[in-house]
């Protein structure tokens, strides 16, 4: 049973996260995109994806974020992921999103580099 | 430490044919081997994890945790092990440093070799889930343009690749028919390029590293071409042989897709069939108020060219009009009369219609109507009968609006004979009305025997009368000299019945 996502985005300092729920599959293509263009547009330069426990991801839904991602990474924005379980960890560090944003242990942890630059 | 060199000369060596299984998973752990001579498989479960040879040091794990086996291992030749039992590794570890270190090398090997393959089982179980969930996503897409988009997405996050594409073309004109993509700045130049790039190669001049062809059907061939990966890494052949799968599977839902779009145009075609042949037959409704009968049977039996070209027929032809319009005219509020004249008139198409008359004109207070038959005494008889009816409906009308209306009166000519019959066009300067009539000497003496009967009868010509059976009463009213007609005509003048009249 497919469990439709549900993307909101909130400020924490200068960061702009990005809370992202339930299935990323191609159907989340036009929230996350939206959700993205959205703090893009208000100037964001560090933004944080925060996946909740219960995510999952499928191939369409990683080619989504790949997209989104590649657009940060032409926009020079520090970007952070975090909340991913350890088996998406490994997922997307075996299609290579790992080099597009690092992903930290936690939220805290997250906007810590982000804001440190580290 | 040289193991082989050590052990070479052990006192006690087990022998192992071709196959022969040294240790399997839940036995008891008693003792570890180094194999001297030979090859053997190490598995686990049904994955094979190692080729082990000469030297190797085999079932160490159960030495440390004293469990039981969680391997198997089989003799690929003819292999010659040497067993070391559990009092003797302790003895081994404990006084020889080297062993130890070697039993620790093996195992970190060993364990590094496991993380790889686990990494390697879950990629494969990701790519599985990536065909299931493909399958899962376009089997509930209806449209070829969707699976394509879908199928590309499930490609690109699969290989993680940010550039792609997708293209089917025209097997015989290698045209592009239509193409889905994602991260391609100039997504038309690469889906041409792939069109007309049929092998399974990669595409330098616009960056494709790998490129798929796969047939949908008879007629559309596809490819799909990738990126880099995000990785950096090459594409394997095992990738070419995964991104095939996926092609294939697309290519099944963009079968069933076109079907399914060629199945739902056949039903709009047809429901815009129905649509149209309903506004026709409206059309047909509505115009069959204004169209003669003999025109509307004329169209519908040649729909494309209904033959309405003037020809000589026989006919009879009835003028109707009702007696002292003018001073109704003078009396009346013209609503009212129009009111009036349409409740007559009515009545008398209801008789019109069953005697196969078509109504010519009417012109307020005048009915011209045609009779055609190819039996002549039949349209006489049908022009006579309407013309009696006329009447009785008539005084049956005054009955039925007596006290609301002042009664009224028809007079009635009748003549049969040759007249032009067909269409006839009425050209002015702003535009032209075509009408169905006919026309001639024998219309024009009907009219002027209508002009001739007297309120409540009905004017006959000789022509007529010689048509009709013998059973009406007619009274001859001899030859009549009629307004611009040459010669008299005789007439014969005939009346409803005093009981019908009452």
């Amino acid at each position: 049973m497919t469990k439709n996502v549900e993307v909101l985005t909130r400020l924490h300092g200068d960061v702009s996260v990005i809370d992202i729920r339930g299935d990323v599959t191609p159907l989340a293509g036009p929230p996350v995109e939206e959700a993205y263009a959205g703090v893009s547009a208000a100037g964001a330069k560090k933004i944080l994806f925060v996946f909740a426990p219960d995510c999952y991801i499928n191939s369409g839904g990683i080619a989504v974020l790949i997209g989104v991602l590649s657009q940060t990474r032409k926009k020079g924005q520090s970007v952070r992921i975090t909340g991913l379980t350890p088996h998406f960890q490994k997922i997307f560090a075996m299609v290579g999103l790992t080099k597009y944003a690092h992903i930290s242990p936690s939220e805290q942890a997250a906007i810590g580099e982000l804001k440190t630059g580290t | 430490m040289n193991v082989l060199e050590h052990f070479r000369k052990a006192r006690k060596v087990v022998s192992l044919a071709p196959g022969a299984v040294l240790f399997q998973p839940g036995q008891a752990a008693d003792a570890m081997y180094v194999l001297l001579e030979g090859s053997m498989d190490i598995l686990v479960g049904a994955m094979h994890v190692e080729t082990a040879e000469p030297g190797s040091l085999l079932g160490e794990l159960a030495m440390v945790d004293a469990g039981q086996r969680s391997a198997t291992v089989v003799a690929r030749t003819e292999c010659r092990v040497v067993p070391i039992s559990v009092t003797e590794f302790d003895l081994l570890v404990r006084e020889t440093p080297a062993f130890s270190r070697q039993v620790m090398k093996v195992m970190a090997e060993r364990l590094r070799r496991m993380n790889e393959n686990l990494g390697e089982l879950e990629k494969r179980v990701f790519h599985l889930k990536a065909l299931y969930d493909l399958s899962r996503e376009i089997g509930l897409l209806s449209g070829s343009a969707s699976v394509m988009d879908s199928l590309l997405m499930a490609v690109l996050g699969t290989f993680g690749v940010e550039r792609g594409v997708i293209v089917l073309r025209d097997a015989r004109s290698n045209q592009v028919h239509s193409f889905a993509h994602r991260g391609i700045d100039d997504a038309a130049a690469v889906a041409h390029a792939l069109a007309q790039h049929h092998v399974a190669q990669p595409l330098p001049s616009v960056d494709l590293h790998i490129c798929i062809p796969f047939d949908v059907d008879e007629g559309l061939k596809g490819s799909i071409g990738l990126g880099e990966k995000l990785t950096g890494d090459d594409y394997t052949p095992e990738d070419s042989e995964l991104l095939l799968t996926l092609a294939n599977q697309g290519a099944v839902a963009v079968r069933n897709a076109r079907a399914h779009e060629e199945v739902v145009r056949y039903a709009k075609e047809l429901a815009d069939s129905l649509r149209r042949i309903q506004i026709l037959e409206s059309m047909k409704a509505s115009l069959a108020k204004f169209v003669p009968k003999t025109v509307k049977d004329l169209i519908e039996k040649s729909p494309e060219a209904p033959v309405l070209d003037r020809r000589e027929a026989d006919v009879s032809v009835l003028f109707a009009d009702i007696t002292g319009y003018s001073r109704l005219t003078s009396t009346m509020e013209p609503e009212r009369l129009n009111q009036l004249v349409e409740l007559y008139f009515a009545a008398f198409l209801d008789e019109i219609l069953r005697q196969g008359g078509d109504v010519n004109e009417t012109a307020g207070d005048g009915l011209m109507v045609i009779f055609q038959d190819p039996n002549p005494r039949r349209h006489a008889e049908a022009a006579v009968h309407t013309a009696l009816a006329i009447l009785r409906r008539t005084s049956e009308t005054n009955a039925t609006l007596e006290g609301y209306y002042e009664p009224i009166a028809m007079h009635i000519g009748v003549n049969s004979g040759m007249a032009t019959v067909g269409a006839r066009k009425i050209e002015g300067a702003a535009a032209e009305r075509w009408t169905y009539t006919a026309t001639g000497t024998t219309t024009n003496i009907a009219a002027r025997l209508a002009a001739l009967a007297e309120s409540g009868t009905i004017v006959l010509s000789d022509e007529t009368r010689r048509r009709l059976a013998d059973d009406l009463e007619l009274v001859d009213l001899g030859p009549q000299t009629l307004k611009n007609i040459a010669s008299p005509v005789h007439a014969y003048r005939c009346s409803l019945p005093v009981e019908a009249r009452a």
